[in-house]
């Protein structure tokens, strides 16, 4: 039993103030983002920098469930941090989930890309890129990875870790 | 012409049409699963009204989005079409871009909509 205590206390020194982990849906979401309102506002968090972590994290959740739901009829599963780094004074948003080893490098190519810009092109970019997709009605795009880069502070943090010759798991750490 | 009124949920704005007066409103946050399904009816419903109308009347709009996920974004670029062709056909369209103060992204937003619709009259405000 002490582990699940030991597990808790490491999570409270890696300045985790919300996880979750296993299945992720649009209700799990909203109910998670209801309860984030709440806390959030308790802990007097700047209001630019709220609206911006909600985006980032609604947009990093629904990619999985995206993701996921476009590949199979399951519901979808991941784990997802939510933290706040004392010494840098920045909150953080960190998701990771399966995904094929196929469209891997698409995104990283994605991500790479959004990262090689600044905050100006990264606006421009978003708009060509919106106007690019828009007939398409096809969920995400490639323009999520861009509306969260658009409220970073720093790049966009990734790694693909290999789980066998046909799935990575994919983690995103985003920081506002 | 009906009015068009659907309720805010957690994840959808609040949408608020009224013909009678020409006034129309979108308030809250979107961010629904299936965004085209939501938004659907809303731009079945903007092309009608938009074609009926003469260009005498004068039609305001008002947007008060907190925040929003990627896919929703490219409706709302879609409903700014909509109001583009409505211009082009000389209607009279004004638009305010309502933000609060204290998000950036928002005001942004409201921006990026003014430099793609550089025809349009969009007004940022600041609540």
């Amino acid at each position: 039993m002490e582990n699940f205590f030991e597990i808790k206390k490491s999570l409270e020194k890696k300045g985790i103030i919300f996880v979750f982990n296993g299945i992720i849906n649009q209700d799990i979401l909203i109910g998670i983002m209801k309860t984030l309102e709440k806390k959030l506002a308790h802990l007097n968090i700047e209001q630019n920098i709220m609206y911006d972590l909600f985006t980032i994290f609604v947009e990093q959740m629904q990619n999985i469930t995206n993701y996921v739901s476009k590949n199979n009829d399951f519901d979808s599963e991941g784990v997802v941090f939510i933290g706040y780094n004392n010494s840098n004074n920045n909150y953080f948003v960190v998701t990771g989930n399966l995904m094929s080893k196929a469209e891997m490098q698409k995104l990283k190519n994605r991500i790479d890309k959004a990262n090689s810009l600044n905050k100006k092109e990264l606006r421009e970019y978003y708009k060509e890129m919106r106007r690019d997709s828009k007939n398409r009605h096809s969920k995400g795009a490639g323009l999520g990875i861009l509306e969260i880069a658009k409220r970073v502070s720093k790049a966009l943090e990734y790694k693909f870790i290999d789980i066998d010759e046909n799935e990575v798991f994919y983690i995103l750490k985003s920081t506002i | 012409m009906k009015k068009l009124y659907i309720k805010s949920s957690e994840h959808t704005p609040e949408i608020d049409f009224n013909p009678e007066i020409n006034i129309l409103n979108i308030r809250g946050a979107s961010y629904p699963e299936n965004t085209f399904k939501f938004y659907e009816p809303i731009l079945e419903w903007l092309n009608e009204y938009f074609s009926e109308i003469d260009t005498e009347i004068k039609v305001i709009i008002n947007f008060e989005i907190t925040y929003y996920n990627s896919s929703s974004s490219k409706v709302l670029l879609d409903i700014f079409d909509i109001f583009e062709e409505a211009d082009l056909e000389n209607k009279q369209i004004e638009i305010n871009w309502i933000y609060n103060s204290k998000n950036e992204s928002a005001l942004e937003t409201g921006e990026d909509f003014q430099d793609d619709f550089e025809e349009l009259n969009i007004q940022l405000i600041e609540r």
